[in-house]
Parts: structure tokens; sequence; C-alpha cells
């Protein structure tokens, strides 16, 4: 089967039910939604609106993931290379796919993908993590 | 004037409802209801169709003002119909798969063992789709089933165009390798 084939196939692919939707009806029933239903104010303004004490909750959450971040990066910087070590064990753990998708949400410009020719599925893993630890420095 | 001018852009309609007009939107629905349902039925929606196709509506709507115009309309709908399927499945709702409807298959070949073997095709094709990583079900179906270009792809799914080609030609080598 070739690419065009498959395309022509993915195009028939759900148009019957497509076919078979009402748009008028659709098309009232998100109005009445958008009528009826309120919209949702972003997050700052409904912070304003908080009751006191859950402000103080959330500044003490917020204190402690500060605090606990500037510790873990301390012991990263001081910690024997602690950062260093433990990307590649994680690494190890990943699937090929899981590999290939890591790599493929680094959002790597064309000319790597160019030079791969969009074969990352046949790479063994020891290459894929090497790769990644390449491209992470 | 042909009616064909007459017709408002999608960039029109946008500014239409963006300035409170109802009309403009309801007619961006009746517009781009099929397309956007076609893609929830090939992503694996069904009995829960209607209301997902009333969601992505609903969302793109109440989002309007993060549209940037860079991806087709249709294309940025396709989007949000994908995150739609994706919490109503996080939900634990909408699990059920059932096989393909035959009102699904193809039916324009008179030949019936044509027909057979096409309908046997696109079940199977459907059940593949599936089965594939959500990212690259979205591209595939966003670029063989809706017809969109890579550029716009990666917009409105927020990628790269190098890692969209990637996802396209992975989920072509997987659904051929499947239904060889």
């Amino acid at each position: 089967m070739d690419e065009q084939q498959l395309e022509r196939l993915a195009a028939d692919l759900g148009r019957e039910r497509a076919e078979g939707m009402d748009p008028e009806a659709t098309a009232q029933a998100v109005l009445r939604r958008l009528r009826t239903e309120p919209a949702l104010e972003p997050w700052w303004r409904r912070a304003g609106q908080w009751p006191r004490r859950h402000m103080l909750q959330a500044a003490a959450v917020a204190a402690i993931l500060l605090a606990t971040s500037f510790g873990v990066l301390q012991l990263a910087r001081n910690g024997d290379g602690f950062g260093a070590y433990a990307a590649p064990a994680e690494l190890e753990e990943l699937a090929t796919t899981d590999l290939v998708e890591v790599l493929d949400s680094l959002e790597i410009d064309a000319p790597v993908y160019e030079l791969v020719e969009v074969s990352l599925y046949d790479l063994s893993e020891s290459e894929l993590s090497a790769l990644l630890e390449e491209m992470e420095g | 004037m042909p009616e064909a001018l007459e017709r408002p852009s999608d960039a029109e309609l946008i500014a239409g409802w963006i300035a409170g007009d109802e009309a403009a939107a309801a007619e961006l629905v009746r517009r781009h209801t099929r397309a956007v349902a076609g893609f929830l039925a090939a992503a694996g929606a069904r009995e829960d169709l209607d209301d997902l196709v009333q969601e992505t509506f609903f969302r793109a709507f109440r989002r309007i003002g993060t549209y940037r115009g860079t991806a087709g309309f249709r294309t940025w709908l396709i989007a949000i119909a994908s995150n739609a399927l994706k919490d109503l499945r996080r939900r634990g709702r909408g699990r059920t798969v059932l096989p393909l409807d035959d009102r699904d298959m193809a039916d324009q070949r008179e030949d019936p063992h044509d027909r057979a073997v096409e309908r046997d095709l696109i079940r199977r094709l459907g059940q593949a789709v599936e089965q594939l990583p959500p990212m690259q079900r979205d591209v595939f179906l966003m670029r063989a089933q809706q017809g969109a270009e890579y550029g716009e792809i990666a917009e409105a799914l927020e990628t790269s165009v190098g890692a969209a080609r990637v996802h396209y030609h992975q989920a072509v080598k997987r659904l051929k390798a499947t239904l060889e």
C-alpha cells in the first residue's frame, strides 16, 4: 500500500458519521451553552476574591516549593555531579518509543531531522540515549 | 455578485463573534461541524460524538482571544477537539471501543468484492489510527483527512514543522506495517 492510497482511505474515516451530524442543531446547542454558562474569569482575577486564609495557604505552599527547589539546586551543584548522573539513569529506563517521543518533544530544527531521515525508530536504545544526551549537552 | 464572493471568511466571522455577533459564531459552527466530527470519529469518539463536537466549539469560542490566525481556524479547532477527547478519556468515560459501524465504511464501489476489500481496509485503518500515539494520530488525521499543511499543523499543535513531519512519517510507517 502506498502513501496516496493510505491518505485516500484516511479521508473516508468517520465520514459517514460526520455526515450524520446536524450542523444547525449543533450551532444552536453551542449558542445555548455560551449564553447560559458563565465564562471563567482568569485566575489572577479570581485570586483577588479568595478568602484571606486561602491566600495565606497559597503563599505558604509557594514558599515551601521555592525553598525545596533551592535546596535541590544546591545539592545538584555541590553533590559530585548529582545532576549529571541522574539523567542517564532515567534514560536507561525508557523504552525506544519513549526515547523517540522525548527526542521529538525537543523540537529539533529541520537539518537534524533531514540527517536521520525520519527514522528515529531505526536507532537502538543506546544510540537514542547517546543522541539525546548529546543534544542536552 | 456570485454567492461565493459574498461568503464571509472565517477571519471575518471570528471578528464578528469577538464583537458579540452570535450569528457569526453559528455560521462558524455550521461551516466546520462535519470536519470536527470526522476527526473525532476517526480518533475514536463513539456515542460521545455530539457532545464532543459541541464541547470543541464551546471551548473555541470561549478562548477565541488565543487564536492567532497563523493556523487555519479548522486546524485550530481540530487541536481543541483532540484535547476535548483526551480530557474525556482522562475522566474515565468514552473508553468504550466499539467496532466501527458499517456506516463508517466507504461505499462508493459497485463491485461487491472491491467494496468488501475497501471496507475491511478502512475498518483496519480505523483501528490502527486509534492505536497511534495521540500526537502521531493528530498529525496524521490533520494532514491525511483534513488536508492541512505541516506549517499550520505545527502551529495548531504547538510543535515545530520538523517534528510534525517526523510524527506524520512515523504514523504512516506504523499504519502501513499494520495494514500490510
